[in-house]
């Protein structure tokens, strides 16, 4: 899996069927995604989901209303599912 | 007509007749005798501020509350969301882990709500085990449907600006009622928005998981309004409330759960048709002991949270 941000318009265009996790900032401009995918259009890249999972509670005024961060279980824990 | 007074004292404050139990009073030379009344004063008020110091919890020491995978049990509260729209994570309704535990999967069983997803889950864990279901409230189809016409919510997300269907002072009876089945899926453990089954769930009849997980024995420490391992994730905005948290040990019935439900209105759980398998009785009327008769351990209400005013 890889681990990326990216605005709100190309999380659009991603191929939703290889997404493992994807959740949008609280203004809903940009995606936290992890996907099987190679995307090169991005915002920001991480190595991996302790690097991303940082990234959330150093900059959780973006990503949580309270002001923690997202847990590394939750990127295996809450699935996407398109649409929903 | 019943009693009203004995020797100008309301019946109502009267516990004892020598030494006698009014509770235990059928009648008094013909007299019927007023039920014991019930009081319904004061919920939780969980701080959205977190930690330890912030918390509403116990920490069981004694076996209470140490149910096995394999076990049969219901957990049923009353709340009242204070967290925003804009929570956009997860907040803990109910968590539980081992006793001086910091490890999420340490004898794990929590009921959460995921609201940037608008997802109330129920899941356990040991280790890098653990099952799972979830039901979503926004979409009136397939698996979905049943929880969507049971909550009431409609499109928007659950909130404090959106409580859906509720009972008495704005509170929704959130159950979980597990079967002695190691799942989380619909057959085995259900869960009810008030007196309603949120139907099967995302994962169906069967839930979803990894492994095999294996609870021991080990006591707990339970959460109310945060998780048990950072205490953290106790919503934003405006504080939760809980109330009537009610711990059973037998998968209650449907019917058993409407009977709980009370048509909204909370009543007294030692007087339930189940009563005898009421395992821990939390009324919260401004104190935080067990009131099931088993002399469970009592909550601690830290830092901000509080009881407070119906």
């Amino acid at each position: 899996m890889k681990y990326y941000i990216t605005t709100t318009e190309v999380f659009e265009t991603l191929n939703k069927d290889n997404i493992q996790y994807a959740v949008y900032s609280i203004d809903k401009s940009k995606y936290i995604v992890i996907t099987s995918d190679t995307l090169d259009d991005v915002l920001f890249a991480f190595n991996d989901a302790s690097s991303l999972s940082i990234y959330t509670f150093d900059n959780a005024v973006d990503w949580v209303g309270d002001n923690t961060g997202i847990e590394e279980s939750e990127f295996d824990e809450i699935e996407y599912i398109e649409g929903l | 007509m019943g009693i009203v007074k004995v020797n100008n004292i309301p019946w109502a404050n009267i516990s004892k007749v020598n030494g006698i139990l009014t509770a235990d009073f059928a009648n008094i030379m013909g007299e019927s005798v007023p039920e014991a009344s019930f009081a319904d004063d004061y919920s939780v008020a969980k701080s959205i501020t977190t930690g330890t110091g912030q918390a509403v919890r116990i920490a069981d020491s004694d076996g209470h509350f140490n149910f096995l995978h394999n076990q049969a049990y219901t957990i049923s509260f009353w709340i009242k969301p204070g967290w925003s729209a804009n929570l956009n994570t997860n907040i803990h309704l109910f968590s539980s882990t081992t006793v001086g535990s910091t490890s999420s999967t340490a004898n794990m069983i929590r009921i959460y709500y995921h609201e940037s997803h608008n997802r109330l889950y129920f899941q356990y864990k040991s280790g890098s085990t653990n099952k799972t279901n979830f039901y979503l409230f926004h979409s009136n189809s397939g698996n979905h449907a049943a929880a969507y016409a049971a909550a009431g919510l409609g499109a928007s997300y659950w909130s404090a600006a959106n409580r859906g269907n509720v009972g008495d002072n704005d509170f929704t009876m959130i159950t979980v009622a597990k079967s002695t089945t190691n799942s989380a899926g619909a057959s085995y453990a259900k869960v009810y928005w008030n007196g309603t089954w949120l139907g099967n769930g995302h994962y169906g009849a069967n839930g979803t998981g990894t492994g095999t997980p294996i609870l021991t024995s080990d006591d707990r420490q339970i959460a109310l309004g945060s998780n048990t391992w950072t205490y953290t994730k106790s919503g934003d905005s405006t504080e939760t409330q809980f109330n009537d948290l009610t711990i059973w040990n037998k998968q209650l019935s449907a019917t058993e759960i409407s009977e709980l439900y009370n048509s909204g209105t909370r009543l007294d759980a030692t007087g339930h048709s189940a009563a005898s398998n009421l395992q821990l009785y939390y009324k919260f009327e401004n104190d935080g002991t067990d009131s099931s008769g088993n002399s469970g351990p009592a909550f601690t209400l830290s830092g901000n949270s509080n009881f407070e005013s119906l």
